[in-house]
């Protein structure tokens, strides 16, 4: 195996133990002048939750994000699953909803990103790109305090 | 055809420039310039799109990164600001263009916020990942009270 090979292989393996799923808050206060249709009052943070997923010959999963509640910090935290296939909308929804409910908050503009169809073909990566593939998904959303009333109809 | 030691040395120079030529970020604000509503009747005042992208050598050592959006009017609709060995594409510094772009268009209601980010090195054979951070949203008249 030369040198350029090994490297390869040390960057996957980090790539996917790293990468796999990360949950991402904006700063308190980057919204704070800014008001979301259908909520009246102040939103609170933007939140965006990342799953991405390896796998070998596009169909045996190798390693994925695994998105994990802590008790300790009473939040979600991206993890990584080997061998098994975490990447779902529902695992996605789950994590979004247990966020919300720990933080006693609604959401808003709840969006879900789908790029399961990336995978990563031979003009990618040559026989890397043949061997392995992945599939990527997320879901961004507006965290609302819970004290803020919503407007009916809207 | 024969490689020789020079031609692989001008291979991660090639990688270097070809990450520094996509390396930027873009940002539009596309005015909606019709009467047509969306969902509930509302017309919307434009709708804005921001992209950072960042570089990193196996996926952890920062080359190079675009910046946000924080100068200039929504005629500049392409920043190729780019700043070496640093990595701004984040979701925050995305909302940072969002609030300049808020500021040009004079509202600062928005709909349909949506952000995603996605890494990819498979494009490199792993050896540099980029990074990349969308954030849009469609911006609306302020509410009238």
């Amino acid at each position: 195996m030369n040198t350029l090979a090994k490297i390869g292989v040390v960057a996957l393996a980090a790539s996917m133990v790293a990468g796999c799923a990360t949950v991402t808050y904006s700063s308190p206060g980057m919204l704070e002048d800014v008001s979301v249709k259908g909520v009246d009052g102040k939103v609170g943070q933007a939140i965006l939750i990342d799953t991405s997923g390896y796998y070998m010959f596009w169909a045996i999963p190798l390693a994925s994000g695994d998105l994990r509640w802590s008790d300790e910090k009473k939040s979600i935290e991206g993890g990584t699953s080997f061998f098994s296939d975490q990447v779902g909308i529902e695992e996605l929804q789950t994590a979004l909803l247990k966020i919300a409910e720990s933080r006693n908050c609604d959401l808003a503009d709840v969006s879900f990103f789908d790029g399961d169809a990336s995978y990563a073909g031979p003009s990618y990566g040559g026989a890397v790109g043949t061997c392995f593939g992945s599939s990527h998904m997320s879901v961004s959303a507006i965290l609302v305090p819970r004290k803020v009333v919503y407007k009916k109809g809207k | 055809m024969r490689m020789n030691i020079k031609s692989l040395a001008v291979l991660p120079l090639a990688l270097l420039a070809l990450a520094f030529a996509g390396c930027s970020s873009y940002t539009e604000i596309a005015r909606w310039n019709s009467n047509v509503p969306i969902n509930d009747g509302e017309v919307p005042v434009a709708t804005f799109l921001t992209q950072n992208f960042s570089y990193q050598l196996l996926g952890c050592i920062p080359l190079c990164t675009g910046r946000p959006w924080t100068e200039g009017n929504e005629e500049v609709v392409d920043d190729f600001n780019v700043k070496p060995f640093a990595d701004e594409a984040t979701l925050d510094n995305n909302l940072v263009s969002l609030r300049h772009a808020l500021d040009v268009v004079g509202s600062h209601r928005i709909a349909q916020f949506r952000a995603t980010e996605d890494d990819s090195a498979f494009w490199s054979l792993l050896l540099i990942n980029r990074h990349e951070v969308r954030t849009q949203c469609i911006i609306l008249k302020p509410e009238a009270k």
